[in-house]
């Protein structure tokens, strides 16, 4: 009996297994994998994600793409503990990431792999991906920015033979050195045509700073003392100075690179200078190949590693991408399987092999027919014929990986640059500025770092006072007063209307008190927050002066902006009431541009303000009347440089003019609550002063705008709450420059939120915001019970 | 018709006005009429040498931009937001317009704050809310806190409207025994349809619109929107002009229809006799 009890219990046993074991068989893990890839780069993404799942029938992929605001979503991610279990990382994200214990280490699994040895990847790219000694993604692919594209026809046209890889670089062209020296080269190949303008630039690199990165890294100088834990700036070095002046010089005075002044736009100016054959030499990553090969037709074209500083060995920057795995994944072991298969060899071929990606495994990117041409590869496949100096390239990496206090100090010093080279600001005095802004501001950061545990207790109970507070100001002055049968009836009904909202109100103000309780803290959002008492508020009003020059910007672009608008939408609404033929297709067209994306809109204006090839210069500069009048010039010898047509972006006086008047052609919403507006008005009034023999004139300030004045009210409150909140535009189109012009409130509250990673700091702004448009707000309606005229109030 | 010389000057005026607002419109058209490699080399404004609607074509025919289930997508998440903020916009509206209770005037200062806190500090505490629910790449998030109340914005514009509605209306209504929420459906609705229209409209827009919303709460490609979508074309190294722009142009189409369709509600005026 006793046996018959055993053998069935373990015919049990054995059952359950064997069903546990087929129904892991039957139903495979699945692994979310968050990537920030797009377009070409997701397509061949799926495939190779298609061939794991092929070799790896028990793991199925869910590809998560995020495109923009990848690091955000991250963060949120982890905040909620709804992370995916394997994502894409670039080496500038991961950090603070790593720093909270979100990613996994993976050393202890490429120990115990056989195939994946680490001494096979480029050992810079492993070292971006190093924190505290541990290893926390795995490189896929490097992408070196020390790459030099030369137009070789140019070169030709020019009777200047090609530099060889060892050429370099020194702060005068070397004459006796002729084509292996860079600055003597820039020179060279600068033309200029027989008006003194430039027709052929020497030298560009892919985004202004670029260049002057790329020197400081290669003449070895640093803005601060170290990478590790910055103590202190030496942004007054006299080997800054000079490299600043020269790159300055070398942008502004000699123009043998354009500068973002010349160039209005995006990024993507300086690639196209070199499409259209007007740039010898063009700084820029290994993305570029696969562009170049489809779009260089019948240009002779190579590549070269940036040079080395005379005397020194090469160094230059580089960013790249690996796969890291969240650590609060379920499934590790699978997980490394996907990620070694990722960013191993398979996943890198792909990669390569579809030029978009060179492999951080060494080996592979030396082999013919990976990531340089196969040996049988014809036409455009075998360009550059260089291609394999991008492995010098990729030896030769470097990068400041700061930690994250130090983050927005070096940010503004990228800031500083990019003023300097754009022509904005003067270089010595830039630096010296931001040697004595940026000392305070990192003294500030490490007093910052002392911080201690949040008193939750006391924090619940001071919410808890003030809640009851808020409701004591809400009904204490009405507590006792005796309603009538009919009132009491009135109150319960309206109570029951607003039923709704103060539902929403309770999910609204969760997250509202959140971000009160952690304007006192220290809080990135990822660990648990740290108790600073007022000090956030101490620094935005006292210490930070980004927060005074942000709000007098806000409200100075407010001031001209608010007034501007109403008026605006209020005469285009009048002007859209009128009865002409076609009124409905009119109003779409005042509407459309307010219905356009944000996005595309910025990028269509950054072409209108274009100052050489822009519609308001042409009008402003080239059209009659304006032409006539010489209020271009007038407008150039006022705002700009005289003698050259004002570039609106780029210039302190007139970048917020111009966001004004982009502004203006948001007008159409307004317009749009003002034409409901016109519609509330009852014909009758209209129909009695006709009788009465009014004027088209006294109808309008009789009748038309006394009944408007509520939806006047209405805009100016909504205005002043949303202009004092305007974000997008500076960001896509000036990122808060040039000088900060345009580092609007939010801009500022943004970055310290999701760039600094300072959520604390940042809801102490944005409660200081939340004050100032409250006080606004609440004058706005005190001083309209004088003007606005309610037909229905209540007498 | 006889001539006049107001409507001739407004007509001028609004041709004028036209021209002027439809420019960007017109390069956004120019460059999604283009190929990538006419954009680089040309003028913005010049007129493309041969048209081309390839980048329409690419865009509704490509698989992995899938446009038509992200339309299908973007139209649920447009339309469900846009019936429940305009009707609970409405019903929130009436008492703060034409009722007496208590805590009025104070509740709707609460009401106004709740737009002054920027979004940016909210959005975390706020995707952890959601996920608390397990509403993390669902569309509950969109669609259901639109029936609370459809936002400050919203119900402040209608406020206002309902303000400027003659009293005389609902005293006679009450004196005919009509109940409060009788007077809301029968007299205040019916005598606001412009105000409704623009709030639908704008609630529809913003909706269709919405980036950071779909960004963060969806994870699954399928459920994605086109504003998103519609970002991909835009990587951080290359954008992809001519099919950004026309892009631009499809996700607009939808959002004009439903404009000029509104048309009719907007000429839709007040009468004081009106209303039964």
């Amino acid at each position: 009996m006793r046996t018959m009890t055993v053998i069935l219990r373990r015919a049990l046993v054995v059952v359950c297994v064997g069903l546990l074991f087929g129904l892991a068989q039957a139903a495979p893990v699945t692994l979310r994998y968050a990537v920030s890839d797009a377009g070409e780069s997701l397509t061949v993404l799926k495939r190779i994600v298609a061939d794991f799942e092929a070799a790896n029938p028990d793991v199925k992929i869910k590809i998560e793409p995020v495109v923009g605001s990848f690091r955000e979503k991250l963060m949120a991610m982890v905040a909620a503990r709804v992370t995916p279990d394997v994502a894409r990382m670039a080496p500038q994200d991961y950090q603070p990431l790593a720093a909270r214990g979100a990613l996994l280490p993976l050393d202890e699994f490429i120990a115990k792999d056989k195939e994946i040895r680490l001494d096979a990847y480029y050992p810079n790219i492993v070292g971006f991906f190093r924190y505290e000694g541990k290893l926390y993604a795995l490189p896929r692919e490097v992408a070196p920015t020390g790459i030099v594209y030369l137009n070789k026809d140019l070169f030709r046209k020019a009777g200047i033979p090609l530099p060889s890889a060892n050429w370099t670089w020194s702060y005068v062209p070397d004459e006796q050195l002729r084509q292996e020296s860079f600055t003597w080269l820039a020179r060279e190949l600068t033309r200029k045509d027989d008006r003194g303008r430039v027709s052929q630039y020497g030298y560009a690199s892919a985004w202004p700073q670029l260049m002057f990165e790329t020197l400081m890294i290669s003449r070895g100088v640093k803005m601060w003392d170290q990478n590790e834990r910055p103590t202190r700036l030496n942004a007054t070095d006299p080997e800054v100075v000079r490299l600043l002046n020269f790159a300055s010089d070398f942008v502004n005075k000699h123009q043998w690179a354009p500068s973002q002044v010349d160039l209005a736009g995006a990024n993507t100016s300086q690639r196209d200078l070199f499409l259209q054959g007007k740039l010898a030499m063009y700084q820029s990553g290994p993305w570029e190949i696969l562009k170049f090969r489809k779009e260089l037709r019948g240009v002779d074209w190579d590549i070269l590693p940036f040079p080395a500083y005379t005397g020194l060995s090469p160094r230059t920057k580089g960013e790249g991408s690996g796969t890291s795995i969240f650590s609060a994944t379920r499934y590790p072991e699978q997980s490394y399987r996907f990620v070694r298969w990722m960013s191993g060899p398979q996943g890198m071929t792909e990669f390569a092999k579809a030029g978009l990606g060179q492999p951080a495994i060494r080996a592979l990117a030396m082999t013919p027919g990976v990531w340089l041409p196969a040996k049988d590869a014809t036409g455009v496949d075998r360009l550059p014929a260089n291609l394999q100096i991008t492995d010098l390239a990729a030896q030769s990496m470097a990068m400041d990986l700061v930690p994250e206090y130090f983050r927005p100090i070096a940010d503004s010093a990228q800031g500083i640059a990019f003023d300097v080279l754009s022509g904005v600001r003067p270089p010595v005095e830039t630096l010296r500025d931001f040697q004595a802004r940026g000392t305070r501001d990192l003294q500030n950061q490490i007093r910052r770092q002392q911080t201690t545990e949040y008193p939750t207790g006391i924090a619940i109970a001071i919410g808890t006072v003030l809640v009851t507070m808020g409701l004591l100001w809400i009904y204490w002055p009405e507590f006792g007063k005796k309603l009538s049968q009919a009132a009491r009836s009135e109150n319960r009904v309206a109570y029951l209307f607003l039923l709704p909202w103060i539902f929403g109100l309770l999910l609204t103000f969760g997250p509202m008190i959140y971000s009160f309780f952690l304007s006192f803290a220290e809080s990135d959002m990822i660990q648990s927050p740290k108790w600073v008492g007022l000090r956030n508020y101490q620094d935005a009003l006292f210490i930070d002066d980004s927060v005074p020059i942000s709000i007098r910007q806000t409200f100075i672009f407010a001031l001209f902006s608010i007034p501007l608008g109403v008026v605006s939408a209020l005469l285009l609404a009048l002007l859209l009431n009128t009865k002409v033929k076609g009124i409905p297709l009119y109003r779409a067209f005042f509407y459309l541009p307010s219905l356009a994306s944000g996005v595309a809109m910025s990028l269509i204006w950054m072409r209108i303000f274009n100052p050489n090839n822009g519609l308001l210069n042409h009008i402003l500069y080239h059209t009659w009347p304006f032409s006539q009048l010489g209020i271009g010039q007038w407008l150039s010898d006022f705002a700009g440089k005289p003698g050259e047509p004002l570039n609106w972006l780029a210039n302190t006086k007139t970048v917020i003019p111009a966001f004004v008047i982009m502004g203006l052609w948001g007008a159409g919403g307004g317009t749009i609550i003002f034409l409901a507006g016109l519609q509330g008005i009852a014909t009758q009034y209209y129909e009695a002063a006709i009788i009465d023999g009014a004027s088209r004139q006294k109808q309008f300030w009789r009748i038309t705008l006394p009944l408007l004045t509520p939806t006047i009210f209405f805009s100016l409150v909504t205005g002043v709450i949303g202009t004092l909140q305007v974000f997008t535009q500076a960001v896509v189109m000036t990122d808060g420059g040039p000088d900060r012009a345009t580092l609007f409130y939010m801009v500022n509250l943004y970055r310290q939120a999701f760039q600094s990673l300072k959520m604390g700091y940042a809801s102490a702004l944005a409660w200081i915001l939340f004050v100032i448009i409250l006080i606004i707000t609440v004058i706005q309606l005190q001083a309209s019970k004088r003007w606005v005229h309610y037909e229905g109030d209540l007498k | 018709m006889k001539f006049d010389r107001h409507s001739a000057g407004a007509s001028a005026l609004l041709i004028i006005g036209s021209f002027l607002f439809m420019l960007p419109m017109y390069l956004m058209l120019v460059m999604s009429l283009k190929t990538k490699a006419e954009i680089a080399v040309t003028s913005p404004w010049a007129w493309p040498s041969a048209p081309t609607l390839d980048n329409y074509r690419i865009l509704l025919t490509d698989t992995d931009f899938a446009f038509w289930r992200k339309l299908g997508n973007t139209l649920f998440l447009s339309v469900a937001p846009t019936i429940g903020v305009t009707l609970t916009a409405a019903m929130v509206a009436y008492p703060f317009a034409r009722l007496q209770f208590r805590g009025r005037d104070r509740l709707f200062l609460v009401l106004l704050s709740t737009m002054m806190l920027p979004g940016v500090v909210t959005m975390i505490p706020g995707y952890m809310i959601n996920a608390a629910l397990g509403w993390i790449d669902t569309y509950y998030p969109f669609v259901v806190p639109a029936f609370f109340g459809g936002g400050a914005f919203n119900i402040f514009l209608l406020r206002q409207f309902f303000l400027s509605i003659p009293r005389e209306m609902d005293e006679a209504a009450k004196i005919d025994g009509a109940s409060l929420s009788l007077i809301f459906w029968r007299m205040i609705l019916p005598n606001s349809g412009p105000v409704l229209a623009t709030v639908a409209v704008f609630t529809f827009v913003g909706s269709f619109r919405d980036f950071m919303g779909p960004l963060m709460i969806l994870n699954d490609p399928y459920k994605q929107t086109l504003e998103v979508g519609l970002r991909g074309l835009q990587t951080a190294r290359d954008t992809e002009w001519n099919l950004l722009m026309a892009g631009s142009m499809l996700v607009m189409l939808p959002i004009v229809i439903v404009f000029l369709s509104c048309q009719r509600y907007f000429v839709q005026g007040i009468s004081l006799t009106g209303g039964k």
